[in-house]
């Protein structure tokens, strides 16, 4: 499997869902060691990479939230002052997305995958893909632009 | 707000992650997944690299060295040349045609530098540097069989003792060898491959050049073998820092 080829896609989507530098890179590079530490090389490693990575991303968000840890770019002061309103009105506006939108906001517009792969990594059919891409780019657009979602 | 400024605003947001720790991990688990190639499947994916043209120049030379020792030997015997000067003669041709041979190979294994993309052979899935060795010793191997052969029709031919009729023609090649790894150094060498033609004209001086009686050609056995031997001393020295330049520019 060509990490290369995958490795800023699978940081990408783990920075979306965990909102850290560090943790995405940290969660990123474990995604890749499960893999390769499978047994068998997966037939379409893409769908697999982005299942594990989810799975990753949801016990980190388990843990931080029984540890309640700040975020830690939060945290940095020089990292805090670079980030723009724009950032955190976007941030903002994923978080008032569903799960399975924000999903494939992640997948299709961050990661320009294929609808057939999105079908296959969320189980759903191309047109309720293509539905709630839709749906969440509406939602994103309308947040972004009047600070509300309609 | 267009979808396309929606997605250039959701990629911007990410904050890209660190290089050096992408590329250490990358570089310590693409190792174990890099296929292994075995010496002879390599030797032989190499040769078929080589040029025909280049096999086909190699093996005339070659062939007309030993045809030319033949036709020698048939007009000394007619003019009743000594045996000594027969074999002069002959380890005379042998020797004069080698540095071509050994500078052809090498062209044609370092046509990555010559082409400007030997950095790209460095990064590729099989080490560049062992597919210049595999291709050094593929041009090595096919050159050395008739490169004996003719040792062995100079023995039989002319007389000329085997060892000193193979190292007459081995320590020539050997020498234009190392000559052609040190000028492919410089950077004015690399844009033509005329410029491996200095080694060949400097070793073929060398191989000629005569101090009152004694020359490369009168030398005695024992001191070819030790100009041999410190030959392949100082080539494998230079296939060491081949090696070494590799890791240099991974680093």
């Amino acid at each position: 499997m060509d990490i290369e080829k995958y490795y800023d896609k699978i940081y990408r989507y783990c920075y979306y869902k965990v909102n850290s530098k560090t943790l995405a890179e940290d969660l990123t590079q474990e995604t890749f060691l499960r893999y390769i530490g499978s047994l068998q090389e997966a037939k379409e490693p893409e769908r697999y990479l982005y299942t594990i990575a989810r799975n990753l991303c949801i016990d980190e968000y388990k843990k931080k939230k029984e540890t309640t840890l700040p975020d830690e770019d939060m945290d940095d002061g020089s990292d805090f002052e670079n980030k723009t309103l724009e950032k955190l009105r976007l941030e903002e506006a994923m978080k008032r997305l569903s799960d399975d939108e924000s999903e494939i906001v992640e997948l299709r517009l961050l990661n320009q995958e294929p609808y057939s792969e999105i079908c296959k990594i969320m189980g759903i059919s191309r047109f309720a893909a293509h539905r709630k891409l839709e749906t969440a780019k509406k939602k994103l657009k309308s947040y972004l632009e009047k600070g509300e979602i309609v | 707000m267009r979808d396309k400024e929606l997605k250039k605003l959701l990629q911007d947001n990410v904050t890209p992650p660190d290089y050096l720790k992408k590329d250490a991990f990358i570089r310590e688990h693409r190792s174990k997944e890099i296929p292994h190639v075995s010496a002879p499947r390599l030797l032989m994916q190499q040769a078929g690299f080589i040029r025909k043209r280049v096999w086909i120049a190699m093996l005339i030379l070659i062939a007309f060295v030993a045809l030319d020792i033949m036709l020698k030997m048939r007009d000394m015997l007619n003019v009743g040349y000594t045996a000594d000067e027969r074999a002069l003669s002959v380890l005379n041709t042998a020797s004069f045609f080698m540095p071509f041979i050994s500078a052809l190979g090498m062209i044609e294994a370092f046509k990555a530098q010559l082409h400007g993309v030997y950095e790209l052979e460095q990064v590729t899935v099989i080490s560049g540097k062992r597919a210049l060795f595999a291709r050094l010793a593929v041009v090595g191997l096919i050159n050395f069989l008739p490169m004996m052969f003719i040792a062995v029709l100079m023995k039989v031919t002319v007389g000329v003792d085997i060892v000193r009729g193979a190292l007459v023609i081995l320590i020539p090649y050997l020498l234009t060898m190392i000559l052609c790894m040190e000028i492919e150094r410089f950077e004015w060498a690399r844009r033509s491959a005329f410029s491996f033609l200095i080694p060949v004209f400097l070793v073929t001086a060398l191989v000629h050049f005569e101090v009152g009686d004694l020359s490369f050609l009168t030398l005695s056995v024992r001191a070819l073998l030790i100009i041999f031997v410190a030959l392949v001393a100082v080539q494998a020295f230079e296939l060491k820092k081949f090696s070494n330049m590799e890791d240099y520019a991974w680093n």
